[in-house]
């Protein structure tokens, strides 16, 4: 998707400021309340995947304009929304009446099962499957110049450009949304190695090297 | 953003609509909620990363083994979290400066730096990074030499990177815990170097 998410390489922000913060990081009593929420709530019906597509789908003005805690605050209650076992008058109006919802066997987790969920947890999104690289490092490859409309990993300014596999990552998840009815093999990752004079032209550092994660089918041949 | 007033209140009375609502519907543990902002306030930070660039100084063998499968280290250290665990290491030398960004959100090694820092989510940074990685360095501090080959790692997968720094001269009597100390969070994404005891 071309969304105002996929920022590398556009002008015109404000410049950073490395701030020294070594301190809390969330700053604002809301964020601290929200990153709690968001954690904690494992609820049968409540998504908790899709994340990445949807802040894509936030409008591009929108999108542009709201900090980073704003989307995860955006993306919780579209979530709940979606659930159904939550309404948009019930947010209104949070002190009002509600109905509570009948889920069969749920409690809510305890801080016990939510930060022992952490602890224990070794999330990886590779998979254990015996597929054979399309590449070996050292390939020159070209970024597919695809511009599918639901969610991808592979960044706009990429697309259509020379690279070099630098490393095979192994076998990991395809990321990217599919359309209704297609599903993709098992695929291997790599890291690609693209210079900053065949990405940006005579504007790209000549000792720039830029590296980007990119699965197989993200990926052509150079012929 | 802090600045922005009206936005803040929004949000806030948002949050506490949604917190308000879930709790009263018995969807969630007021009490979970608390434990969790604990967990990344305490127990995560860039004090886990710290360490493990430290033994990096200290042990060529482990060194060696980071760089080749960082992720067997981390899990072998018990460094592992619940954000991506596949875990690469990228060493500066002389003559490579490594940089860490997130163009399409802002994926960061929760596990071994905590929570990122602002300007690591900010527009500004993930749209910079990658077309002119060289002056925002020298906008954060850091003026490369022009010889020395910048790369800069998009987290585009779920693949986290993080930044092994040089070891500051004048540190060889120092013990490693000494040396933790002196690695700060900004270092292990590229965004500064340390280049003597206790300047950042």
């Amino acid at each position: 998707m071309n969304g105002a998410h996929d920022l590398g390489g556009m002008d015109g922000f404000a410049l950073p400021q490395r701030d020294d913060e070594q301190g809390p990081i969330l700053k604002e009593e809301w964020q601290r309340l929200l990153w709690g929420l968001v954690w904690s709530l494992r609820v049968p019906g409540i998504s908790r995947g899709g994340r990445a597509a949807m802040e894509q789908s936030i409008p591009p003005a929108l999108y542009l304009s709201m900090p980073y805690y704003a989307r995860w605050l955006h993306r919780a209650e579209r979530s709940v929304l979606e659930s159904g076992l939550v309404t948009a008058e019930e947010l209104d109006n949070p002190d009002g009446p509600l109905s509570i919802p009948d889920i069969p066997d749920f409690e809510p987790p305890g801080p016990e099962v939510i930060v022992g969920g952490f602890l224990a947890c070794d999330f990886s999104s590779e998979l254990d499957a015996d597929v054979r690289p399309r590449f070996s490092v050292g390939d020159a490859v070209i970024a597919r110049n695809e511009h599918p409309a639901g969610h991808t990993r592979a960044p706009r300014y990429v697309r259509g450009r020379r690279g070099t596999i630098h490393r095979d990552h192994g076998v990991h998840e395809f990321q990217d949304q599919l359309p209704p009815g297609v599903e993709r093999e098992a695929q291997h990752l790599y890291s690609v190695m693209f210079t900053g004079r065949e990405l940006w032209g005579s504007r790209g550092g000549y000792k720039d090297r830029i590296y980007v994660d990119l699965w197989d089918d993200h990926l052509q041949s150079v012929t | 953003m802090a600045d922005d007033k009206p936005a803040q209140a929004d949000y806030d009375l948002r949050t506490r609509a949604l917190v308000s609502v879930l709790t009263r519907k018995g969807l969630v543990d007021p009490a979970s909620m608390d434990a969790v902002v604990e967990y990344h306030e305490s127990q995560v930070g860039p004090h886990v990363g710290a360490g493990l660039v430290a033994r990096s100084w200290v042990d060529p063998d482990y060194r060696r083994r980071l760089l080749a499968d960082a992720r067997a280290v981390a899990r072998e250290d018990k460094l592992t979290g619940f954000q991506s665990t596949d875990l690469v290491a990228v060493a500066n030398t002389p003559s490579v400066h490594n940089l860490v960004v997130c163009t399409l959100c802002s994926c960061y090694p929760w596990s071994l730096l905590g929570l990122p820092p602002t300007w690591y989510k900010d527009s500004s940074y993930r749209a910079r990074a990658v077309i002119d990685p060289r002056n925002v360095l020298r906008e954060f501090g850091l003026d490369l030499d022009d010889e020395v080959e910048v790369r800069v790692w998009d987290s585009t997968a779920e693949v986290r990177y993080l930044v092994i720094p040089e070891r500051p001269p004048g540190t060889d009597d120092m013990s490693v815990d000494e040396l933790a100390a002196l690695v700060t969070r900004d270092s292990m994404i590229g965004a500064e170097t340390l280049t003597a005891i206790g300047q950042q």
